[in-house]
């Protein structure tokens, strides 16, 4: 696991939404404000319809509505639901934030 | 349309009430009385390997190329890739369906391992896929495998449930006839995520296990609402030209028949027979090692060919040149029918296959070389291969192929010392004509003895025929009954020279009589001839005398007369002589 914020590579993300539910409309809220917040200026987010583009949505194997696909960084992410919780929204996206190395080590599994 | 192998042979009875939409899989259209339920969901389920996708992809292929009803596969644990190259195994040709229209197959896979679930969702996505590719086919037929991966990756099985719900009635809404694969769960449960509890129309479960060594798939229909279904576990095959279910207990007996006889290529056979078998029956050859089984068989399919008729030998004792050289040797020249094309022989070991491909390959041999006649020789080298209840459904099956194609069916079966009347594979209630042979050991040797035990609708001989090998085929003969039993071998021929030798010295006697009687005749008629040479003289000897005796008569009268002119001429003197004489 690379750190994420590194090397500064250009994000890409994709949010699949089903029309203008409150389900989807949260979710792309939740991410427009982790990404400012830890990636300003380097996230290239998409917002599509299921409804008006299936065949993207098939390409990203998306079933579940709404979700996030992390393109890139590599590997693929696949975040489902309506990202209410913006701290499992960073940590699906791999952007622990704040970066203490302290508590970042103690949670590892197997540590003392 | 153009006849096609896969189209039901016999069209299922339509039952009153539920539609059903043919699946096209041999046999199950027939336990199922026409197949799934129309508009409907029905789930497979079954343990990995079990054959849930292939029964889902046979179901939909066929429809679209059989039934005219495009279909919509969503894969959710395999690649689009990896299903064409599932189903070419079961020779359906899925890209060609693809680039025709009628049928999309949507391959979104799901890894449990990158998905992560942050709050509510719905499966608006499926749904939108999944309508988008109905509309696009006009499909009639859906079927989701295994959607069960959607429980193991979105870890809110709550929302998952309800929307999986939601998707089953959408679906009836359509009225898309769907069939939903699963997983086998534990503990006897039929599916992983209890999923069979949203799918109440129809059940199917499918197993595959190990018995004796052997794999075996199996077939059973748990719930079908609403339609009478065969209960039992069917047998059920992956073959190459796709699945196979066996329904034995519901096959229709509602073969063609025929009154024509054919020979068995044994004048004396078929007299026994009263001019041979029926034309499509099936006849079971069965008798100890050695008896001479194989041989009475390919006289069956020698005479076929001098017929004119194609022939199928199949072998899984010995390869075809063995054959043909072994049945050369007893004046049987099956070599020419290869040669014309009449004969086709296969050999294979049994034990090279399962069940499952042999009977694969038999159908596949039925279908390629329509042959009048077909031998198995032997059938009951399948035990090697299968526990004896499924060789016995296997056996069946065969003979019902081969009626079902009005096919006079040859098969023979090794039976054991001591129980001779009992076939190594039960299926007797199936033959048509059976054939016993049976070695008599007496003298020192061993003789073949044949008996016909039954023969359907033939008024056939009770009598017991010694059968011997020579070297211009197979004969038939007489046996002799003597005062000892009946003699076979050369008993029989000392039985033969001992009434020859009876025969001779009676028929010397007779000659021997015959020429006394002539001499005492003769004899007779010697002594006749001296007794008439006798009387003759006797006669000639009196009429000597009779003519004598006239003679001397007219002396004596000469004499009285002068005598009385003498006493007229001294009348007072009496006459001397007469008082002194």
């Amino acid at each position: 696991m690379t750190g994420p914020a590194e090397g500064a590579p250009r994000w890409s993300l994709t949010l699949y939404v089903s029309g203008a539910s409150p389900r989807s409309a949260q979710a792309l809220d939740t991410v427009r404000r982790v990404c400012d917040e830890a990636l300003p200026g380097q996230v290239d987010l998409r917002v599509v319809d299921v409804a008006e583009d299936p065949d993207l949505a098939g390409e990203d194997q998306v079933l579940a509505v709404p979700t996030l696909v992390r393109q890139r960084p590599a590997p693929v992410r696949r975040l489902v639901g309506d990202l209410a919780d913006a701290d499992r929204v960073r940590a699906g996206l791999e952007l622990v934030a704040p970066p203490s190395p302290s508590t970042a080590r103690g949670r590892l599994p197997g540590e003392p | 349309m153009a006849p096609s192998i896969h189209a039901p042979r016999t069209r299922p009875a339509v039952s009153s009430g539920l539609g059903k939409a043919p699946t096209g899989i041999r046999g199950f259209d027939e336990i199922t009385g026409g197949g799934l339920p129309r508009g409907r969901a029905s789930l497979v389920t079954g343990g990995p390997g079990a054959g849930k996708t292939l029964f889902g992809l046979e179901f939909l292929a066929r429809g679209a190329q059989d039934y005219d009803e495009p279909g919509v596969l969503l894969a959710f644990e395999e690649s689009a890739a990896e299903l064409a190259d599932d189903v070419a195994s079961l020779g359906l040709d899925l890209a060609g369906l693809e680039a025709s229209g009628d049928l999309v197959v949507d391959a979104c896979r799901v890894d449990a391992t990158d998905f992560v679930t942050t709050g509510e969702f719905d499966l608006d996505g499926l749904f939108i896929r999944l309508s988008a590719a109905v509309q696009a086919t006009g499909a009639r037929r859906v079927v989701l495998d295994t959607i069960e991966v959607l429980f193991g990756a979105l870890d809110n099985e709550a929302v998952v449930r309800a929307e999986f719900s939601r998707l089953l009635r959408w679906l009836k809404d359509q009225g898309l006839t769907t069939l939903i694969t699963g997983e086998r769960g534990r503990e006897g449960q039929l599916t992983r995520y209890g999923i069979e509890e949203y799918v109440s129309d129809c059940v199917i479960v499918l197993d595959h296990r190990m018995h004796d060594e052997i794999a075996t798939r199996r077939l059973r229909i748990v719930k079908y609402r609403g339609s009478g279904h065969g209960t039992n576990e069917y047998p059920f095959l992956v073959t190459d030209r796709g699945l196979m279910v066996w329904p034995i207990t519901s096959t229709q007996l509602t073969y063609p028949v025929s009154t024509d006889r054919i020979s068995l290529g044994v004048p004396r056979l078929d007299e026994m027979l009263t001019g041979g078998v029926h034309r499509g029956s099936t006849v079971l050859i069965t008798g100890t090692a050695g008896t001479g089984k194989t041989t009475l068989a390919a006289a069956a399919v020698d005479a076929a060919c001098a017929r004119g008729e194609p022939a199928l030998f199949v072998s899984f004792e010995e390869s075809p040149d063995q054959l043909v050289r072994n049945m050369r040797s007893v004046g049987i020249d099956l070599g020419r029918w290869v040669d014309a094309g009449l004969l086709r022989l296969w050999g294979q070991r049994a034990t090279a296959f399962g069940l499952e491909s042999h009977l694969a390959a038999i159908e596949r041999l039925l279908d390629e070389t329509t042959p009048a006649i077909a031998v198995l020789d032997a059938v009951g080298s399948l035990t090697h291969v299968g526990a004896q209840s499924e060789v016995t459904a296997a056996v069946a099956r065969e003979v019902d192929m081969m009626k079902s194609r009005g096919i006079t069916g040859v098969l023979t079966s090794l039976s054991h010392e001591g129980q001779a009347e009992t076939s190594s594979v039960d299926a007797s209630s199936l033959i048509d004509t059976w054939l016993l042979l049976r070695n008599v050991e007496s003298d020192g040797e061993r003789n073949r003895l044949l008996f016909v035990i039954k023969s359907r609708g033939t008024a056939h001989s009770n009598q017991v025929r010694e059968f011997i090998l020579t070297d211009h085929g197979a004969e038939l003969l007489d046996v002799s009954v003597g005062p000892r039993g009946v003699l076979t071998g050369s008993a029989r021929m000392a039985q033969v020279a001992e009434e020859r030798a009876a025969e001779a010295e009676q028929s010397a006697e007779l000659e021997r009589r015959r020429l006394a009687l002539a001499r005492r005749s003769a004899e007779v008629e010697a002594q006749i001839a001296v007794l008439r040479e006798q009387l003759a003289t006797e006669t000639a000897a009196l009429d000597r005398l009779v003519a004598e005796e006239s003679r001397g008569g007219d002396a004596r009268a000469a004499v009285r007369a002068t005598l009385a002119r003498r006493r007229q001429g001294g009348r007072d003197a009496p006459p001397p002589a007469g008082r002194e004489g």
